[in-house]
């Protein structure tokens, strides 16, 4: 996947840095909602966490021509987003106990935030595996695992018979690369679709 | 900067995908060993509600507000202001230009052959499905490979000619000159016998235009001038899916161990392996007789070792699976399951001690897919495992 992903890296960042609209909303689409997730667990508020990412972006913008990879774009959101964070959570007047926990958590050391970061790698990786999923099979992937609705449920909501929502689902645990989402469509009971259990190990 | 962090969320997300290689889950180790907190961090992502609960966070970002935020304050460059500037340069311009679309083009390119290179390395390390493979033995006793065999005419031989076709099939055809004067030949019969290996499956058309689909680890043998005879009688050992080209007058029988089955035009599925129990038989049109009971569309045939003979409503999905290109398990007794596994994929399975003596399972997937895709699916149960060395499996639990 490298040669790809340098590739494709390398074309946003010269469209980046010649300013164009395309080349910035690239990168603000690879980076907005794990920069969104990142900042609304440091500060445990989701419309100030919007309000947060934008102006990390909107610092990213001024700078366009500092960038040499796009992975150096990537940490310079993390870090402005994490100061943002942090001046954010000093300044805040009244804070709650989670608020308070974070913020003395920030203050005492960097490991908090290197953890965050990993953790909202991790998240973004998985999500993106979701989003990469065709528009139909996605949405009866969402209901099913997300809103935990059943088959024949989905097949009403969507004015669908099971059948299609059966194969959408049978398509999704195909295409899905992470074991622990699989699993948790495909559920311990039901399913006629990937192999499972269905009775006591004797 | 940040580089370690961005390394290791990839291997740990690498991980849940299945797809960290050694070197790589040594250098995750070592990180996990490297701090208390490291290793409590990592075994969070065991969690599928963790994992769930956090994807959903995540998704909660309202994308289209937080672009509004930041396209309110910024003002993008308008490629009308570099117009005359473009315009002189215009030989550089289409030159960055070009470059751009090589790029562009190189990443197409990358992203199109990719996934084929990951299946060949994968098909190297793991075992692949089965494929058309088979042995034709002709009435001399001469064996012609057909996987190997080039697509044309392969043999003349006592009245019919034998034909790979382009697809692949075997086509037996009568040679005009043959008198089909029903019952004049019957002295001059000529059997051939085509034998499926494990990991085989292959299709032939008969002489009379019966087509006959043939699964792993079976064996066949028929009078090669079919229409010649009085009856047609063919042998089957193991499983095949017959479409018989019905004539009244000259009944299509299938001989196994221990049944005969007489078609009174058909299509139907034989299964009658020497490792399973029973012999099952299932008919998806026309009617037939299994040892003198008829059946009718829908209904399958189960013939125990002991002669017991019951008749059935068929779950035709399961029973035509195989030919259909899928597994279907639905209730299937585990060792089942393992014993088509084996011959599908020419894998020999080995129970420990510990194998789970009994794990029915269900479940559709193709049998395209490669066996380690299909044991990694079977794991995901958490009442099996399996380990695999060469060609042998073996069962733990």
């Amino acid at each position: 996947m490298g040669a790809k992903d340098t590739a494709d890296d390398a074309y946003w960042l010269n469209e980046f840095q010649r300013g164009t609209q395309k080349g910035f909303t690239w990168f603000f689409n690879v980076h907005n909602k794990s920069l969104f997730y990142f900042a609304s667990r440091l500060i445990q508020d989701i419309p100030q966490a919007e309000e947060l990412v934008s102006q990390c972006f909107i610092k990213l913008w001024e700078r366009q021509q500092n960038f040499e990879t796009a992975e150096n774009i990537k940490a310079f959101l993390y870090i402005t987003c994490r100061n943002s964070c942090l001046k954010h959570l000093r300044d805040l007047k009244r804070k709650t106990a989670d608020q308070q926990l974070y913020l003395s958590q920030l203050e005492e050391s960097e490991e908090t935030v290197l953890y965050e970061i990993i953790d909202t790698e991790i998240i973004s990786i998985i999500a993106r595996e979701i989003e990469d999923l065709p528009d139909r099979c996605r949405e009866i992937f969402s209901l099913l695992y997300f809103e935990q609705k059943k088959t024949s449920e989905v097949a009403l909501l969507l004015n669908i018979n099971v059948q299609t929502v059966r194969n959408q689902k049978i398509r999704a645990i195909e295409l899905l690369k992470t074991k622990l989402i699989k699993k948790g469509l495909s559920g311990m009971h039901l399913l006629a679709f990937l192999l499972f259990v269905n009775g006591d190990i004797k | 900067m940040l580089e370690e962090e961005f390394y290791i969320s990839g291997l740990i997300a690498k991980q849940l995908q299945g797809e960290l290689d050694s070197e790589q889950q040594r250098a995750l180790d070592k990180w996990i060993n490297t701090a208390e907190k490291n290793k409590i961090v990592h075994q969070g992502y065991c969690s599928e509600r963790e994992i769930k609960l956090k994807v959903q966070q995540y998704n909660q970002a309202n994308s289209e507000a937080i672009y509004k935020l930041v396209t309110d304050k910024i003002v993008f460059l308008k490629l009308q202001q570099k117009e005359s500037f473009t315009k002189k340069l215009w030989p550089a311009f289409a030159a960055a230009a070009a470059a751009i679309i090589m790029i562009v083009g190189i990443g197409l390119y990358n992203q199109r052959t990719f996934p084929d290179e990951v299946t060949d390395l994968i098909a190297q390390h793991d075992i692949p499905a089965g494929k058309k493979l088979a042995t034709l033995i002709l009435g001399n006793g001469k064996r012609i490979a057909l996987a190997d065999a080039q697509p044309g005419l392969l043999v003349v031989e006592a009245g019919i000619s034998i034909t790979k076709a382009e697809n692949g099939n075997l086509v037996y055809r009568l040679l005009p000159q043959t008198d089909l004067s029903v019952g004049q030949h019957h002295r001059t019969l000529t059997y051939n016998t085509i034998e499926i290996p494990r990991g085989g499956e292959y299709q032939i058309v008969l002489a009379d235009g019966t087509h006959v689909w043939l699964n792993s680890a079976t064996s066949m043998k028929f009078p090669t001038t079919l229409v010649k005879s009085a009856e047609r009688i063919v042998e089957l050992n193991g499983e095949g899916y017959f479409k018989v080209n019905h004539n009244p007058r000259q009944p299509f029988s299938v001989k196994t161990t221990n049944q005969v089955v007489e078609d009174l035009g058909t299509e139907f599925n034989i299964n009658a392996y020497a490792d399973e129990s029973s012999t099952v038989t299932t008919l998806l049109d026309g009617s037939l007789s299994v040892n003198s009971k008829v059946l009718v569309p829908g209904q399958q045939a189960v013939l125990k070792k002991s002669g017991n003979l019951t008749v059935q409503a068929a779950d035709m999905q399961e029973a035509l699976a195989w030919k259909n290109g899928d597994f279907v398990f639905r209730n299937d007794d585990f060792r089942m399951v393992m014993r088509k596994i084996s011959r599908w994929y020419n894998v020999d399975i080995i129970y420990d001690a510990s194998a789970p003596k009994n794990i029915p399972l269900g479940g559709m997937i193709s049998r395209k897919k490669t066996l380690s895709l299909l044991l990694n699916l079977m794991e995901q149960t958490g009442a099996v495992h399996f380990t695999r060395k060469g060609r042998t499996i073996t069962v733990s639990k």
